[in-house]
């Protein structure tokens, strides 16, 4: 199929013909906002976003000189290194849980459909709500048993507001990747598996040397599309503090947006988005290699 | 599982998680079925005195939410549909047809998966903008369905290729042409990917934050995310019983969907993601 050289005219015409709808829309909608985000970044733009001459590598210079960018680079690092992380493990423990025939499994897969099924930002207003410290059920319960002497107050601090979101992070991306991974073990032959997953000493060398090899390529794609989804994550922190109080919970989507549409700013914006890409970029490659080689070896 | 302590422990922990998961959404129900003394009542009774639904119908009559909702169902709807109908014969060409410059097309596609809206969001203003787009439904349909097309046409391709040619080829002999046979044999057959495909897309919409807030400006234009979204954000009283059940109202559509289709779902997915 993919010797391209003996294939007939008319069928080059007609896959082409299949394709130009989507290709053409594409190039119209992410296409040219990517060549125009990257010419931006190179240039001086007015309040509205328009260009306004060349600004060489001003752009840059200046989100490297400012503090609320560096140490926003710096929380993205950690937040994405939590949530992926802890979702890599919970959701590791979870699918081999969910491999045995336990009673009640299908019930509990019931349950993680719900967070994926509802939209992250709906999901980050009921936790709003839950945690609330003014008149939320939680903290007024535990104020009147006396467990904590005043209002719960996430929120108002940036770390932990940020320790909130990496919360929501997490609990938001246990369904997929956990789905993947009992579809992963699913693939794993029986007679591998035969005396079930989590038995014998909790079955770490088993894990460990067995399991976790064949799991591969299954953990490789939920970390690669965790990675990109949390790196790139703007409605849980937007939605609790709009990346404050102070910038105390500030990350470089967040402070991209703001940089364009409240500071508009957007030639700095655009560079943002610039080196957010090129981060992306060296992770995903990074990533690609290391698959590739544990496959070869 | 024959170790009972490794049982337990698994019990344990799905409990505990469990809980972690459902308790904003038990909060959530609770209180959008409490009056607004209810919820402002210090110390707060955890179960309403009587079920009340009085919430939901000012969500329509005090908050307009119903047509948050129209517009949202308008919109994604509309870019879910324009997803599959660009996505399907696209990938059709990358699953069944020879053509010069095939991979080159699979990588650009899988690149631009890598784009999320937000890190192009200056660009895409731009051209909205240049598109005399801005406050505009048709700005989120048309960024929707962009976004959705790499996914939809990786997953569908995938999909594509576990169908034999073979059954198509024996149409084209018994004299049928490659349309005929497409639609009346390939559809059919690929019709559990394309559900899973509408899936995917309809809810990466349902998600969206960021591209309705930087597009619509006009609150008779936004979407129930976004409406959501504003009526907590910046306000400095929450009328947290109508947004409670502003939420469940559209969080249940998208839940049941997703009952009927989660056997078609997993399946789907990993089909995709492995082959």
């Amino acid at each position: 199929m993919q010797t391209s050289r003996h294939a007939p005219q008319s069928e080059q015409a007609f896959a082409y013909l299949l394709l130009a709808p989507a290709f053409l829309l594409a190039i119209a909608v992410v296409g040219y906002p990517i060549v125009n985000t990257v010419i931006t970044a190179f240039s001086k733009t007015n309040a509205v976003g328009q260009l306004a001459g060349s600004a060489g590598l001003g752009n840059f210079h200046t989100i490297f000189t400012d503090p609320v960018f560096l140490a926003a680079l710096w929380r993205t690092a950690l937040w994405t290194l939590w949530v992926v992380g802890l979702t890599t493990v919970i959701s590791m423990l979870l699918a081999l849980i969910l491999y045995e025939d336990l009673r009640g499994r299908r019930v509990f897969q019931l349950i993680l459909l719900i967070p994926w099924a509802t939209s992250v930002t709906m999901t980050t207003v009921a936790w709003m709500w839950t945690i609330n410290g003014q008149v939320g059920l939680i903290s007024n319960t535990l104020q009147v048993w006396g467990l904590i002497p005043e209002p719960l107050g996430f929120l108002a601090y940036g770390p932990s507001a940020l320790v909130v979101a990496i919360a929501i992070g997490i609990v938001v991306s246990i369904p997929f990747t956990t789905s993947v991974l009992v579809s992963g073990l699913h693939s794993i032959p029986t007679e591998i598996l035969e005396a079930g997953v989590l038995d014998g000493a909790f079955g770490w060398a088993r894990f460990r040397y067995l399991i976790l090899p064949m799991l591969g390529p299954f953990l490789t794609i939920t970390l690669v599309i965790n990675l990109i989804n949390v790196f790139n994550s703007f409605p849980i922190i937007w939605t609790l503090t709009q990346g404050g109080p102070a910038h105390g919970s500030e990350v470089v989507v967040t402070y991209l947006f703001k940089t364009a549409f409240r500071f508009n700013e957007f030639g700095q914006a655009a560079a943002m988005s610039l080196i957010t890409f090129i981060i992306l970029l060296v992770l995903s490659i990074a990533f690609s290699i290391q698959t590739m080689r544990t496959r070869l070896s | 599982m024959r170790n009972p302590v490794v049982k337990t422990l698994a019990y344990v922990f799905l409990t505990v998680i469990s809980i972690v998961i459902l308790l904003p959404y038990l909060i959530m129900l609770i209180t959008s079925l409490k009056t607004r003394q209810e919820v402002f009542a210090f110390p707060p009774p955890w179960i309403p005195k009587h079920f009340y639904l009085g919430n939901f119908v000012d969500l329509f009559t005090k908050i307009e939410f119903g047509h948050a909702m129209l517009n949202s169902l308008i919109a994604v709807g509309a870019a879910t549909v324009l997803t599959l109908l660009l996505a399907t014969p696209a990938a059709y060409a990358i699953a069944r047809l020879r053509f010069r410059g095939r991979n080159w097309v699979v990588s650009i596609f899988l690149v631009t998966q890598m784009f999320k809206p937000v890190v192009i969001i200056v660009g895409m203003f731009q051209v909205m903008v240049f598109y005399h787009l801005l406050d505009n439904l048709v700005s989120v349909i048309l960024a929707y369905a962009t976004f959705n097309l790499a996914f939809s046409i990786w997953m569908l391709s995938s999909y594509f290729q576990t169908i034999p040619p073979a059954i198509e080829e024996a149409a084209w002999l018994d004299g049928a042409s490659r349309w005929t046979a497409i639609r009346t044999i390939f559809v059919p057959l690929a019709r559990p990917g394309m559900v899973v495909a509408f899936l995917f897309s309809f809810v990466a919409g349902w998600n969206d934050l960021v591209l309705a807030l930087t597009f619509l400006r006009s609150s008779s234009n936004y979407t129930a995310t976004l409406d959501i979204f504003s009526l907590v954000s910046g306000q400095y009283v929450v009328e947290w019983q109508l947004v409670m059940a502003a939420v469940l109202m559209a969080t249940v559509p998208v839940v049941i969907m997703f009952g009927f289709v989660q056997g078609y779902f997993v399946e789907g997915f990993t089909a995709g993601a492995v082959r």
